[in-house]
């Protein structure tokens, strides 16, 4: 059975296209070295819309032409302030712009104006070099290094300094875990329990959090936050896994970039943690089949986030504990019973 | 070369769900339609495959083991039309339920007529985020715009007009929605559906012209008091097509060698639905759900007529919606363990992230289970208002999802039913095991008769016959007298209480007559009024709920304990 692969590597090549929500202008041009946060793109989004009477607003007759009292066009852009209207030569009425604004459509003295947004910005996401512009939509950004995979994120972007708290893979993180010292990094910590420990990253004004699991209660919460939470196992308090533990010790205290956005399986564009690192790599396989000797984490209890090796791959469909059928993959851990997981329920590490 | 309907005597059914992607195969034996076999594999339309082709190659090479028919050449292609040795098949039909929300976006003029129809209509579909205005609630133009531009729309369904009534109101919407288009980008620009007052039909098809890609229904809301929606519901399952030929690689290849178009998986289990309250007359009419992993589709039809509503919750991708509108505890209310309640939301929410798994232990699976109760709960209540239902009383009741199919005992099942349906009266319960009914629903088009006798056949199970008395009496309170003759003199006769539940072994195949003697004030069934009659046994043989409806809980944690435990042993869950 194909199935899609989470990455944790420490050597690779990243490449990510970041693409604008809407038509607009590339900000960056080919083989541009570009940070995390750097803005590589921005476009206009549709905005709220306000219907203005003329004539209403200057108290004229709707027998009043129109030219007399506007020479504003429909597709013209105004500023805030600007005018829309005017008439009066001694004592002036004057309709102004609401804000800035483009004009829709006028009919019958009454104006269409969508207030114009503030331009969308498109970040980069991670240190890298512009590989591919798709002049006015899209960016390739590439860089090498290590590439740590989440399953979930709450939506933001930062890069800083990592800093491992984490002392062994089972150690949960609290508030004792962080300290003023770690003011502007992006820290990395196990599982958490408790609101307490969240409230400690906004305390000591973190960048952001890497941490292996939360308790499901703390998920409303994390979406609030202003700075990026990404969970590298899910939910429930789950060990992080040896391989990203590993590689969290590795680059302790080297500049990372966290994208925390939520995992859209139908694109791939997963959460994750990009730490550029000079050397080379290739790049790291989306898809593959589960074979013997597949190294594999599972996903659900049992077991939620052990990594292991699967020893044998069933033949047909066999009856696992809860009663129901799969196909099912033996898989060998270093401190777990040699265990039977349904496929499903296996997710292949590289 | 196109093999005409009537000569079609197999058939591969694909239904490319959330999940799974599942292939059936029927065919005839004896001059009758019949399910031979099926399989499925994991649906591959999520990354990195992001086309249909992976998950449909393995569902039908495991088809082609389970069947022991070839059904693919050398080079992996179908064998259509099946060969002189028997090899592949003569016919292929394809419902579908997987993908990304779609928007879809209604308008109607009154909230309680055509807003209100065309939002029944748009949410018929699984996979769509249904958003709603009318105008009388959202007078001024400038919000309207802002509706249409906020919801970001996939779709967008008018309705508003009867034959021959407002034509102005809908100019001027037609003339918001055409400025609002303007504003999306070129590629995101929604497909217009209108479904009002077709006098304005050509009008509206001439000014969307080089707006948007326009369609033009009958109109769902014809006279005031009289909906239709069954035209404009080919309409949406052909635009949903289109967009999901566009989403899914490998879809418009498929189409192309197709019997039939491919249809929305809820739209194929209507038909079927639809049918089986026309074999079954009474004004009780039959019930259809499926559970599937990120939609729940409920169908109710009453001699032919149906009412269809598909929510976004399930117990896959559907758990994220759920969670978020539901509190955990209406889920864990349903375990026997109350400690279970972080452990139960923890799974729960990493389920939503990986939603192809499956429960490996007994107590992931019991928390799926009381999960499933409460989206049928919730999904009922939604329907029951949708279609204005006064009681949950159906003849014929067909459940179909794997999280209902594939339990390891079907008491299992049957809980999972009468716990989130709670229906009232006398009702048969049917397993669709298979998961075949949105399948078999596509083949109707090609020949009538394949649903027909595949129904007929031992495709479905039958899971019980449940007899759930309406009563107001005080718990322990004896309600029912029932004597069950199965024949040969055998006899058995039991005083039902008031709060138990109660099941009487009888296996498929096998009849009993059945004989009820009510107490005071005790209805047995709302609808059919005797008292004595055959019923047909099931998996879980016949069962006479009298627990009460609605069904209350002990709110003590150990006697909750007690009556969960005791309910799952009768039923032998």
């Amino acid at each position: 059975m194909v199935m899609p692969i989470s990455h944790f590597t420490a050597q690779t090549r990243i490449r990510r296209t970041r693409t604008l929500p809407a038509e607009g202008e590339i900000l960056v041009r080919r083989d541009q070295k570009v940070n995390a946060m750097d803005s590589v793109g921005s476009c206009f989004l549709p905005g709220r819309h306000e219907l203005i009477d003329l004539y209403q607003s200057l108290g004229l007759s709707r027998k009043t032409s129109l030219e007399s009292i506007s020479d504003r066009k429909v597709g013209e852009t105004l500023q805030k302030g600007d005018v829309l209207a005017k008439t009066g030569k001694v004592i002036k009425r004057i309709v102004r712009a609401p804000g800035d604004c483009y004009i829709e459509s006028i009919k019958d003295g009454k104006v269409l104006l969508e207030i114009l947004n503030p331009p969308f910005e498109l970040k980069a996401g991670y240190d890298g070099f512009i590989q591919e512009v798709k002049p006015n939509w899209a960016v390739v950004v590439e860089t090498y290094g290590c590439l740590i995979q989440g399953v979930w994120g709450n939506g933001r972007i930062a890069s800083g300094l990592l800093v491992n708290t984490a002392k062994s893979e089972s150690e949960e993180f609290t508030r004792s875990c962080v300290d003023v010292t770690m003011r502007g990094a992006l820290v990395a910590g196990g599982f958490c329990r408790n609101q307490d420990s969240l409230e400690a990253a906004v305390d000591f004004s973190l960048r952001g959090l890497i941490l292996s699991s939360i308790s499901s209660t703390l998920i409303r919460y994390v979406q609030n936050l202003e700075i990026p939470v990404i969970l590298l196992e899910g939910f429930g308090a789950v060990s992080l896994n040896p391989l990203a533990f590993q590689l969290l010790n590795q680059n302790d205290r080297h500049d990372a970039c966290v994208n925390a956005c939520e995992w859209d399986i139908y694109t791939g564009k997963r959460p994750e943690v990009v730490i550029p690192l000079p050397g080379s790599g290739t790049d790291p396989r989306d898809g593959g089949r589960i074979r013997q000797g597949s190294k594999v984490r599972v996903r659900v209890p049992p077991y939620t986030g052990a990594v292991g090796v699967v020893v044998q791959i069933r033949e047909g469909s066999t009856t696992i504990h809860s009663g129901l059928r799969g196909n099912c993959a033996d898989v060998k851990f270093d401190k777990l019973p040699t265990t039977s997981f349904p496929l499903t329920n296996l997710d292949i590490l590289e | 070369m196109a093999i005409p309907f009537t000569k079609v005597i197999s058939l591969l059914g694909i239904e490319i769900g959330s999940c799974n992607t599942r292939a059936v195969l029927f065919d005839q034996v004896s001059g009758q339609f019949h399910f031979l076999s099926g399989a499925s594999a994991p649906t591959s339309i999520i990354h990195p495959f992001r086309n249909i082709n992976d998950g449909l190659l393995q569902s039908m090479l495991e088809l082609q083991g389970s069947s022991s028919r070839s059904l693919l050449d050398d080079t992996s292609h179908l064998i259509l039309p099946s060969l002189a040795d028997g090899a592949g098949v003569d016919g292929l039909v394809v419902a579908f339920s997987a993908g990304s929300d779609l928007r879809i976006l209604t308008i109607g003029l009154l909230p309680d007529f055509s807003a209100k129809s065309a939002a029944k209509l748009a949410s018929s579909i699984p996979g769509c985020r249904v958003f709603s205005f009318d105008l009388a609630g959202t007078p001024r133009r400038v919000d309207q715009m802002d509706a249409i531009i906020s919801s970001e729309p996939d779709i967008i369904l008018i309705a508003g007009g009867t034959d021959h009534g407002a034509i102005n109101a809908i100019q001027e919407l037609g003339e918001v929605i055409i400025q609002a288009c303007k504003s999306f980008p070129p590629e995101r620009i929604p497909t217009v559906i209108f479904a009002g007052n077709p006098i304005l039909a050509e009008e509206m098809v001439e000014r969307f012209q080089n707006v948007a890609r326009f369609h033009c229904a009958s109109n769902i809301r014809p006279e005031i008091d009289r909906e239709d929606l069954a035209p404009a519901m080919e309409v949406l399952a052909l635009v949903v097509r289109e967009k999901r030929t566009r989403q899914f690689e490998g879809l418009q290849n498929l189409q192309k060698i197709c019997s039939t178009p491919p249809i929305p998986s809820s739209y194929g289990f209507n038909r079927v639905v639809r049918y089986l309250s026309m074999r079954y007359p009474s004004s009780k009419g039959v019930l259809g759900i499926d559970l599937g992993g990120s939609s729940t589709t409920m169908i109710s039809a009453v001699n032919g007529t149906s009412e269809i509503s598909v929510t976004s919750y399930g117990v896959g991708a559907g758990l994220k919606p759920f969670l978020e509108n539901r509190q955990i505890e209406t889920v864990t209310r349903w375990l026997p363990e109350q400690n279970t309640i972080q452990a139960a939301s923890d799974y729960l929410w990493q389920k939503s992230l990986h939603p192809q798994t499956i429960p490996a232990t007994a107590e992931t699976l019991d928390i799926e289970q009381a999960a499933a109760r409460e989206i049928l709960q919730t999904s009922m209540f939604i329907h029951i208002k949708q279609a204005g239902m006064k009681k949950v009383c159906f003849e014929l009741i067909l459940a179909s999802g794997s999280i209902l199919t594939r339990t390891p005992q079907p008491g299992e099942a049957l809980m999972m039913i009468l716990d989130g349906i709670q229906p009232v009266g006398i009702t048969s319960i049917i397993l669709d095991k298979n998961c075949i009914t949105p399948i078999l629903g596509a083949t109707a088009p090609i020949n009538s008769m394949i649903p027909v006798q595949v129904i007929d056949s031992s495709a479905y199970t039958n899971l019980a016959t449940v007899i759930s008395p309406i009563a107001k009496a005080k718990p322990g309170t004896p309600i029912l007298r029932v004597s069950i003759d199965y024949g040969q003199s055998s006899v058995t006769h039991l005083d039902v209480k008031m709060g138990s539940l109660v099941a009487f072994p009888l296996p498929p195949g096998q009849t009993a007559n059945i004989l009820m003697e009510p107490a005071r004030g005790v209805v047995i069934d709302p609808v059919r009024k005797a008292n004595g009659f055959k019923v047909f046994g099931g998996l879980c043989g016949v069962v006479i709920d009298a627990r009460g409806r609605p069904l209350v809980l002990p709110p003590e944690d150990e006697l909750r304990k007690q009556t969960l435990q005791h309910w799952a042993s009768i039923l032998g869950a």
